[in-house]
């Protein structure tokens, strides 16, 4: 078969996966519709509709990658990434631009609460000592933070940490750790950061999630992984 | 040659078959709120619908709050889409008056098998069902909600009761009206029986037309047998047609190019307002027109800020202050109207460019070292 051919069928192939990507969309769409209630007509009798309150929290970016990269030794002792769109010292790493994007989809305000499986050291370090995973002649180790800002003005009207976690860059709140956990009920659901994220309903409800890695030079290379939570409540 | 060609073509267009994948991901839960008034061994059954998710994700189900204990499920695990019910059993007696909480939550859970370098998310939902416990004795719990209106038209109050105590109480509700710490009218309902756990919606309108448009403040005061009454306050508007200027460009630069001037505008009107612009006349000290001009046009919405911009030829103007007679129209309730203010506008030179001076001294020094550089080399070639 001539390298054309193969060439053709690779793109119908890829044609073909985006449609049913649309159609997959489309339905998932219609699924959240249904439950938002809806009046049949009727000719004659009393109208009465009960629109269901739901709670729908949708990441409409959810996962960040910067691909395979090394601090660009022996000039730098650490790399800089965040989801700004900075790539400093780093080689080969990808430049990010866009961060994880939390939408409220439901018809309902939520109480938003966030947390990282990881943090800095387990995420960066992870299998190495202190002394082993540090920029080196430095003081601080590996660095893994977020910062949240409305992605439209007014979705979170009352912020919660708003001269910290939504004015710089802090240290996510890793699951376990108990210094950092804010969550209403007893099991541990990380930081407090939005006491009323807007529902649909009111045309203003996105708030965007960026994250500030720090990779010391020594780190161990390998597969680095991490899963933020963010836990909604019902308010 | 060409087969390598064709490699990357493939690895480039697979890269984006990988983009392509829907990465959008989600989950839905209803109902995310229930409310129930507690009663002795009250039991009930709520479906839940989860929704919004891929159809091959793993989520677990669990409950926690105050009252968890109570919580029963017919399932702790879905794979997608799905429902499960929520059985409620409350016990006899429950010691903790007020609002109790039970969150109902559906989490996805990681896949520990994925491999690779990335940061990925997980959505975990709480819907809550409260519990109204009675507190002992007389308890009652009051509401009041208003709404604008423009002059003329009636403003509505809607006033909720709750009587939250063990004991049955008697209410005796008004509201009172306050502008300026003046109470201007009371409004008295009805004696009414609320009985223990019972929730009553009342409902008052306030004739408007001896009011002035402007701010005020409704008082509701509850007597019920309480230790104090029980007591709300909203604020509502009464509005007018009629729009203000609230800020203005307050320093104009004299300059050879078109300068912006800016009007801030906010409507004190109930309804959409249509069409509002401003024409601006500026004045001398001895009241003659030195330049007029219109500003855009723009739509408001009740109680509406905006800011509507026009532009004019600063150039006739010397440094001082001038006047700037402003004529605000509008239309709404099928007429057009304006309304005018005289302001103080001062026009100043344009500020000195410091940037522009360090350019010319760099210049300067540029061209002097080149020029010495070549007295330099002319003199070398004589020598």
């Amino acid at each position: 078969m001539k390298n054309t051919n193969i060439l053709m069928i690779v793109a119908i192939v890829a044609v073909a996966f985006a449609l049913f990507n649309l159609v997959i969309t489309i339905n998932k769409v219609g699924d959240i519709k249904t439950i938002t209630g809806y009046a049949e007509l009727q000719d004659t009798g009393v109208a009465d509709v009960n629109i269901e309150s739901n709670l729908v929290i949708v990441f409409t970016i959810d996962t960040l990658d910067w691909g395979a990269g090394h601090v660009d030794t022996p000039i730098y002792k650490y790399a800089v990434l965040d989801t700004t769109g900075t790539m400093l010292q780093g080689v080969n790493w990808l430049t990010v631009s866009d961060g994880l994007l939390l939408e409220n989809q439901g018809n309902v305000d939520a109480d938003l609460y966030f947390e990282s499986t990881v943090d800095a050291h387990d995420f960066i370090c992870e299998g190495q000592i202190a002394s082993e995973c540090t920029l080196a002649g430095g003081t601080a180790d590996a660095e893994f933070q977020w910062q949240f800002s409305e992605n439209i003005t007014g979705s979170c009207p009352t912020k919660v940490h708003e001269v910290n976690d939504w004015s710089s860059w802090v240290d996510v709140c890793a699951d376990g750790d108990a210094t950092c956990d804010e969550s209403p009920a007893s099991a541990g659901e990380g930081r407090s950061i939005c006491s009323d994220f807007q529902n649909i309903g009111t045309g203003t409800n996105e708030i965007r999630l960026d994250l500030r890695l720090v990779i010391p030079s020594d780190a161990d290379t390998g597969d680095k992984q991490a899963t933020i939570t963010a836990s909604a409540y019902a308010v | 040659m060409e087969q390598k060609k064709s490699v990357l073509n493939i690895f480039l267009l697979t890269i984006i078959f990988l983009f392509m994948i829907n990465i959008v991901s989600s989950l839905g839960l209803g109902p995310a709120k229930k409310e129930y008034n507690f009663e002795p061994g009250l039991s009930e059954i709520i479906t839940y619908k989860v929704f919004g998710v891929s159809s091959t994700k793993n989520l677990a189900i669990s409950v926690k709050g105050d009252l968890a204990q109570y919580v029963k499920f017919d399932k702790d695990k879905l794979i997608g889409p799905g429902e499960f019910a929520v059985i409620l059993e409350l016990p006899d007696k429950i010691d903790t008056p007020g609002k109790n909480k039970i969150y109902i939550s559906v989490s996805e859970e990681f896949d520990e098998e994925l491999a690779g370098t990335f940061i990925g998310t997980a959505v975990k939902v709480n819907a809550v069902i409260y519990i109204n416990v009675p507190y002992p004795g007389k308890y009652l719990d009051v509401d009041l909600a208003s709404h604008n209106a423009n002059i003329g038209e009636p403003v509505k109050f809607d006033l909720d009761l709750i009587s939250k105590g063990v004991e049955d109480v008697t209410a005796y509700p008004k509201i009172t009206v306050i502008s300026d710490n003046r109470i201007l009218e009371t409004l008295v309902f009805k004696e009414r029986e609320i009985l223990s756990q019972e929730n009553i919606k009342l409902r008052k309108f306030l004739l408007t037309e001896n009011y002035n448009p402007g701010t005020y403040t409704a008082n509701a005061i509850v007597l019920y047998g309480g230790d104090k009454p029980a007591t709300s306050e909203t604020e509502f508007k009464i509005g007018e047609l009629i729009v203000d200027i609230i800020n203005y460009s307050k320093k104009v630069v004299i300059d050879d190019k078109t300068q912006a001037f800016s009007i801030e505008i906010e409507s004190g009107w109930n309804s959409n307002i249509d069409d509002a612009d401003a024409k601006v006349v500026f004045l001398d000290s001895f009241g003659k027109v030195v330049t007029e001009f219109k500003t855009t046009s723009t739509d408001l919405i009740p109680w509406q800020k905006k800011s509507v911009l026009g532009y004019f030829d600063s150039s006739n103007f010397t440094e001082g202050f001038y006047d700037a007679n402003i004529t605000i129209s509008y239309s709404g309730e099928e007429q057009r109207k304006t309304s005018s203010e005289i302001v103080m506008v001062e026009f100043i030179k344009k500020p000195f460019n410091i940037m522009l001076l360090v350019y010319v001294l760099v210049g300067l020094i540029f061209l002097i070292a080149i020029i010495f550089l070549i007295w330099k080399f002319v003199l070398k070639k004589r020598k």
